[in-house]
């Protein structure tokens, strides 16, 4: 004798919209962690000062910066939408000269990594939320 | 149908906590802390991540050592332990372990070249203004001034005995030629002392040494200056896990008189820089041999480099004054073309 029970519904535990609901559930919830640790902040530049911050500076339009030790004029930056470069650097250890202008010599600089830097100033520049990285993760130059 | 959505709701919990804790407690990559700054007359960056305490904490600390380095190793700071040895008057005199670390690497290193690389060659840098930023200043002695400063040059005049050196004939040392890669190394020890599976890399003035491998396997990426190019323009990169890299030019610290190219390295025997080479950069196990060899090799030329490059195990990659890459087989292992 077969007991005619109806088995069709009764031991389904999902619908079709449940699952669906699921799906978007879990696919949102994943989309809103990686929009969180990936998502890219805008470019700015920041720049040190005797190893500290003295500027932050973004990078969202074309402007001109000056940098001051105390009363004494260092160094121009000029700005243009996602990148900065030294226009000019005095020297304030001999300031009746220029320095070698190793700093206006790097010329624009745009990607992570990139850095401007005046030795005899003791400014460093570099780019925070840029697009692109450099290839390298550190430079060897002349000691 | 009560069931079946309690079902729902702790299958639903489930899944979600699992993708929680998935992204939180999977294991991340470290996380570096970067900080530039200049020391020493020169610039730096360190790139530190470690799972032992405050990567910050440590990396300040780093800094915070540079003035001791400052004070001992710069030859131009009246008062520093270098500048006290070299107007010493042929008196012995007592040195720091690290005065005397470097002290013994560069005459040792002078005894093997034969003198090509000579740290006592301190007389002839004020001579031509190098010691100093003021690119005004930098200029052309007379050769009656360099023959004069030759007198006093010559890796033979210093004498070391237990933790004490006398330097006679009133030689001056300038240990720029492997204070960079020793500091590099002390750095370094200090971060692995914090934590020895701790990660990332110290560049004090272009001389790069590596604390550990990028994201615990990984090689870092350092790339090589262009001679001729901007200071962000690189000719060529290196892998590394470990070691150090450094490099040697002429494009800094230079002056060009009537065409032709002065830098700021010297010929021990003529007291001028030699025309073989834009620059020449060194992998090597050693962290001194990262700076030294270089050195060697812009006064040596590129057959006795060679030579050495095998003696020592280093590899080298170097640009000569027509801008050809000269390299040897050792450099193929760290080679890295993106």
């Amino acid at each position: 004798m077969k007991s005619g029970k109806n088995t069709n519904t009764s031991h389904k535990i999902f619908s079709k919209w449940d699952l669906i609901l699921l799906i978007f559930l879990i696919l949102g919830f994943g989309l809103w962690i990686g929009f969180r640790q990936f998502a890219p902040s805008a470019a700015k530049a920041v720049v040190l000062l005797d190893g500290k911050v003295y500027e932050v500076i973004p990078l969202d339009k074309n402007a001109y910066y000056k940098v001051y030790r105390g009363d004494t004029y260092l160094m121009t930056l000029e700005t243009k939408p996602g990148a900065i470069r030294a226009t000019y650097s005095t020297n304030w250890i001999f300031p009746q000269t220029e320095t070698n202008q190793v700093s206006v010599a790097t010329g624009w600089i745009s990607k992570e990594g990139e850095t401007i830097i005046s030795v005899p100033n003791k400014i460093v520049v570099y780019t925070e939320g840029a697009k692109e990285r450099t290839t390298y993760d550190a430079m060897t130059f002349q000691n | 149908m009560k069931k079946r959505n309690i079902i729902i709701s702790i299958f639903t919990v489930a899944i979600v906590g699992s993708v929680v804790a998935s992204v939180f407690l999977a294991k991340t990559p470290p996380k570096y802390y970067t900080r530039y700054g200049v020391e020493l007359g020169t610039d730096v960056e360190i790139s530190y991540a470690t799972e032992k305490g405050n990567a910050k904490e440590i990396v300040d600390k780093m800094f915070n050592t540079f003035q001791k380095y400052d004070l001992i190793f710069d030859p131009w700071i009246a008062g520093s332990e270098l500048y006290n040895l070299n107007h010493s008057d042929g008196k012995w005199v007592k040195v720091s372990p690290d005065l005397l670390y470097v002290i013994k690497e560069s005459i040792n290193f002078a005894r093997i070249t034969n003198g090509k690389f000579d740290p006592t060659i301190g007389r002839l840098v004020p001579l031509w203004g190098f010691n100093t930023d003021n690119t005004k200043s930098w200029h052309l002695p007379t050769p009656q001034e360099i023959q004069t400063a030759l007198e006093h040059v010559g890796y033979k005049n210093v004498e070391i005995k237990e933790d004490e050196v006398r330097l006679l004939n009133g030689v001056w040392l300038d240990l720029n030629g492997m204070m960079e890669g020793y500091i590099d190394q002390m750095l370094i020890n200090m971060a692995r002392q914090n934590d020895p599976k701790s990660s990332g890399f110290v560049d004090v003035g272009g001389t790069v040494g590596i604390i550990g491998p990028k994201y615990g396997n990984q090689p870092w990426i350092i790339g090589i200056q262009n001679p001729r190019g901007n200071p962000n323009n690189s000719i060529a990169y290196v892998k590394l896990y470990s070691g150090y890299v450094g490099t040697s030019g002429d494009y800094e610290r230079y002056i060009i008189v009537n065409g032709k190219r002065y830098y700021h390295i010297f010929d021990p025997k003529t007291g001028y820089s030699n025309d073989y080479f834009e620059s020449v950069t060194t992998v090597s196990t050693e962290s001194v041999f990262s700076d030294g060899f270089g050195v060697f090799s812009m006064v040596a030329g590129p057959s006795e480099m060679e030579k050495m490059a095998s003696e020592l195990g280093v590899a080298y990659y170097a640009v000569n004054e027509e801008g050809q890459i000269i390299k040897n087989e050792e450099w193929q292992k760290y080679e890295y073309k993106p």
